[in-house]
């Protein structure tokens, strides 16, 4: 290290010195280790040779425990003194190492080796503490205990006790799902610049609130007897979520403190007029944590309704509004009031009447942090629409905590009553809801269906009812039968079969026919002739179509069976008439019977005839 | 004199039938109690005993395949529900049962789907047993011969024209249920279905243990079989696919 200059006063006092004494002896060899007593495992550190004379080698001791980051450094530096026209001077050699311990533990650093004018010189030795963590490790250059200037240093440093985290737990032995407050706090004695890498905490196993610290500002906070500035710089509500031992990481961050250095300098003005102090930025990374948390399990036999709320807690529940018409909304309420880990609490239990239309549970918190739990209420409303009148029971709503002061589960009610639904006033259901949702038939497990019981109604295996003797008996015995009756019935099925069906369809025809050969004796003058076949015509036509056999034919008969068949008078009466003057023509002919006339009236009576009879 | 004798000895046979009846009665009682006690082997043992004396119902096999599924024999249950239905094939507990007894099956196959109106005749022959369709097919050859009858001696022409088509319909109707009652009978008689009775049997490509493994079929899967060789089958799964299989491993459903 170069060695100090001296104040303006100082000179004097030395030249004064120097004259009364006169003038100095060469200086011997002071050859010595400048190093921290404590480091912290993992920081960076220097160690420092200096030799107050140029030597011809400088021989490094070996550092084994030590990691060397950067050096050695050659450094010169040198002090004049003219004193009566007489200079002295004293020069120092510096050779420096950056080197950095990994394990705590006691480290013997060995004489360096220093040759000068063919003489070996050995340094002093020293013994370096190196501490892990934080704790007390005292960073920064330490005087090497030599009476030359031990001055502050000018790589200024920064303690661990003027700079470090907390990570403070309001509990570190809790119940799963007790509310624990983490709190992340910087605690400080230098003025800082600002940071970087800032590392918060993971919180594995926790739910995790994190509360806001915006407005969280520097307060003076006592610690360990000496005041500090202290910030909150992160604040958390946790909750733990699983049993054990649960770790909450480490924090970390790196703070840029400003220290107040004095400025060294070998410019004889900057000594004439004093160095003045300044300010230095110094980078400092400041851990703290891990914290354990003993996580307890919560007891065993918990009321089945227990969800996992932990806290105090009361709960109110109700309807509103009270009475309501069947088919119109209503909701089931429950507030849940108190301390305790509000976002973890299910919708308490209530089995709402089957017949009620219930839509999904809707929940409302309105808590907030006070001290090391949440408080407030949370609200639970169950929509639901009754869709016919009537009495209905209203059970209780059963909710289940854990009071981990009380260290026992307590369970709370509502109130069960009645409730009064009327019929519906608008005569339906309301528009809002297009129908009843039908549910479906629970299937809870499928098992076969239970055995037959009764007669067995056992037959002998392989007896098929078709094809067999008995089969056959039976179509045989049928159709036996229904020969029998043929046979017995032959006579008339003769007659039908030949007469009424064909007959009647043929009666047309066959009267047509006729009316061709009347028409033909007609031409040919032979009126006895056509008044035969008219009448054959005639006759014969109605007894087809009436399914009469023309020997019993009569005019009455034929007037009956006509009016019987819905012919009318009109039609009925011509043809008579018609029948009448051919029978009259045929035994007395005249001269002045129309014959073309009495011809075309009858064709035109049987078409006619034709379309009325069916 | 030896009429007496025969006489006699029929109403001894008689009286003997009367007897044997009363005791399969008893033994499908107690077989009865015995599955409700939740004694499922002695049930079995009850049913399957009137089985072997050569008297069936779809109600004896019901039961028998409920004992059996109770017992955790899936393919003896299935079995058992398959023949129940040969005889019955409505019956609304056999199919239900049977489904439920289909869902322990390994084999998950799906089925090659059916032309529809193959499927609709099918599952219309499936509403009625043979003996149903047969006793219909005579109500119809009854109804054919009314019809003619009708048509033959009614005067009026609408009640003969109603007895002309009657009749046609009836014949029609007759020749139907006739075939579907003949259709049903050849199942019986003569059945084309078998369901595998191994935990898992393996298809073969041929008739031939050293041959080709085509694919592995588990308990209680119902195949059809289409051909027949000494100790093995020829059988179809319902997907489609086709192999050779022991006869020891499946068993009919007759």
């Amino acid at each position: 290290m170069v060695r100090k200059t001296a104040f303006i006063r100082k000179f004097w006092l030395t030249v004064i010195y120097v004259l009364s004494f006169g003038p100095a002896a060469a200086q011997s060899v002071e050859f010595t280790v400048n190093a921290p007593r404590r480091v912290q495992a993992g920081r960076p550190f220097q160690i420092e040779y200096t030799i107050n004379q140029k030597p011809d080698s400088f021989t490094a001791p070996p550092f084994s425990q030590l990691n060397v980051i950067a050096g050695p450094t050659e450094s010169f530096g040198q002090n004049v003194a003219i004193v009566n026209g007489q200079m002295t001077s004293s020069v120092i050699y510096g050779y420096t190492f950056y080197v950095q311990a990994d394990e705590p533990g006691n480290i013997d650093i060995p004489a360096a080796v220093a040759t000068i004018g063919g003489k070996q010189h050995l340094s002093n030795t020293t013994i370096i503490e190196v501490v892990a963590g934080q704790a007390a490790a005292q960073p920064g250059i330490q005087g090497g205990g030599q009476p030359q200037g031990r001055e502050p240093s000018q790589s200024a440093s920064v303690s661990a006790e003027d700079l470090f985290l907390r990570i403070i737990p309001s509990a570190t032995d809790v119940y799963k799902g007790q509310p624990i407050r983490v709190t992340i706090k910087l605690y400080s004695r230098v003025p800082l610049r600002g940071e970087e890498n800032s590392k918060y905490p993971v919180f594995n196993g926790f739910w995790t609130q994190e509360i806001d610290t915006r407005n969280a500002g520097w307060e003076r906070e006592t610690y360990n007897g000496n005041v500090y500035d202290a910030q909150v710089l992160r604040d958390y509500l946790v909750f733990p979520q699983q049993s054990g031992t649960l770790q909450i990481e480490q924090a970390s961050m790196t703070l840029i403190a400003q220290v107040v250095t004095q400025r060294q300098s070998q410019s004889l003005l900057d000594q004439m007029f004093g160095g003045g102090p300044t300010v230095q930025d110094v980078r400092r990374t400041v851990t703290a944590g891990p914290v354990r948390i003993n996580v307890k399990e919560l007891p065993s036999g918990a009321p089945s309704s227990f969800t996992g709320a932990v806290g105090k807690f009361t709960m109110e529940g109700g309807i509103a509004p009270e009475a309501l018409a069947a088919n119109s909304a209503a909701t089931y309420e429950i507030k849940i009031n108190g301390a305790g880990n509000f976002p973890l609490i299910d919708a308490p239990r209530i089995e709402l009447p089957s017949s009620f239309e219930t839509y999904s549970t809707q929940s409302d918190g309105n808590y907030s942090v006070s001290g090391n739990n949440l408080s407030g209420s949370r609200t639970f409303s169950i929509p639901f629409i009754a869709r016919s009148e009537g009495q209905y029971n209203i059970p209780a709503a059963e909710f289940t905590y854990f009071d981990p002061s009380a260290e026992r589960y307590i369970t709370l009610h509502t109130r069960s009553y009645a409730l009064e639904v009327a019929p519906d006033t608008g005569g339906g259901p309301s528009g809002m809801v297009t129908g009843v949702g039908k549910e479906d038939l629970k299937i809870l497990d499928s098992d076969i269906r239970f055995i037959r019981l009764g007669d067995p109604g056992l037959v002998r295996a392989g007896s098929v009812f078709i094809w067999s003797l008995g089969y056959f008996l039976l179509l045989f015995a049928i159709a036996a039968l229904f020969g029998a009756v043929l046979v017995y019935m032959q006579k008339r099925i003769r007659f039908r079969s030949d007469t009424s069906l064909v007959r009647n369809k043929r009666a047309q025809k066959v009267a047509l026919r006729r009316l061709k050969v009347a028409e033909r004796n007609m031409l040919a003058k032979n009126e006895t002739k056509f008044y035969e076949e008219m009448l054959k015509a005639l006759w014969g036509y109605m007894s087809d179509k009436l399914d009469i056999p023309v020997s019993s034919l009569s005019r009455e008969k034929i007037r009956e069976g006509l009016a019987a068949r819905n012919v009318d008078g009109g039609l009925i009466d011509p043809y008579v008439g018609i029948i009448e003057r051919c029978e009259f023509a045929q035994y007395a002919p005249s001269a002045n019977t129309q014959v073309g006339d009495i011809y075309n009236a009858a064709v035109e009576l049987i078409s006619e005839m034709e379309r009325k009879i069916q | 004199m030896k009429k007496i004798v025969l006489f006699f000895i029929f109403c001894l046979s008689g009286i003997a039938g009367a007897a044997a009846q009363d005791a399969r009665q008893e033994i499908w009682d107690h077989a009865n109690t015995a599955y409700a006690n939740g004694d499922y082997k002695t049930a079995v043992e009850g049913y399957d005993s009137i089985v072997r004396q050569g008297y069936v119902s779809s109600r004896l096999y019901y039961n028998l395949g409920n004992a059996y599924f109770k017992d955790n024999q899936i393919g003896k249950a299935i079995l058992n529900y398959n023949r129940a239905q040969r005889l019955s094939p409505g019956d609304d507990d056999i199919r239900h049962n049977l489904r439920v007894a289909n869902a322990y099956v390994k084999d998950r196959i799906e089925t090659v789907p059916e032309f529809f109106l193959t499927a609709w005749m099918r599952s219309l022959m499936l509403t009625m047993g043979s003996n149903t369709w047969a006793v219909l097919s005579i109500v119809f050859f009854i109804l054919a011969f009314a019809g003619v009858a009708m048509f033959l001696l009614s005067a009026g022409l609408s009640y003969r024209k109603a007895g002309f088509y009657g009749a046609m319909v009836a014949v029609a109707l007759f020749v139907t249920s006739a075939v579907f009652s003949t259709l049903e009978r050849n199942n019986i008689l003569d059945p084309d279905e078998a369901v595998v009775m191994q935990a898992s049997a393996t298809v073969k490509s041929s008739p031939d243990n050293t041959s080709k493994d085509l694919f592995i079929l588990h308990e209680g899967t119902k195949v059809r079989i289409a051909e027949e060789t000494e100790g093995w089958y020829e059988v179809t799964v319902a997907d489609g696919n086709k192999g050779w299989i022991e006869k020891r491993a499946v068993e009919r459903i007759d």
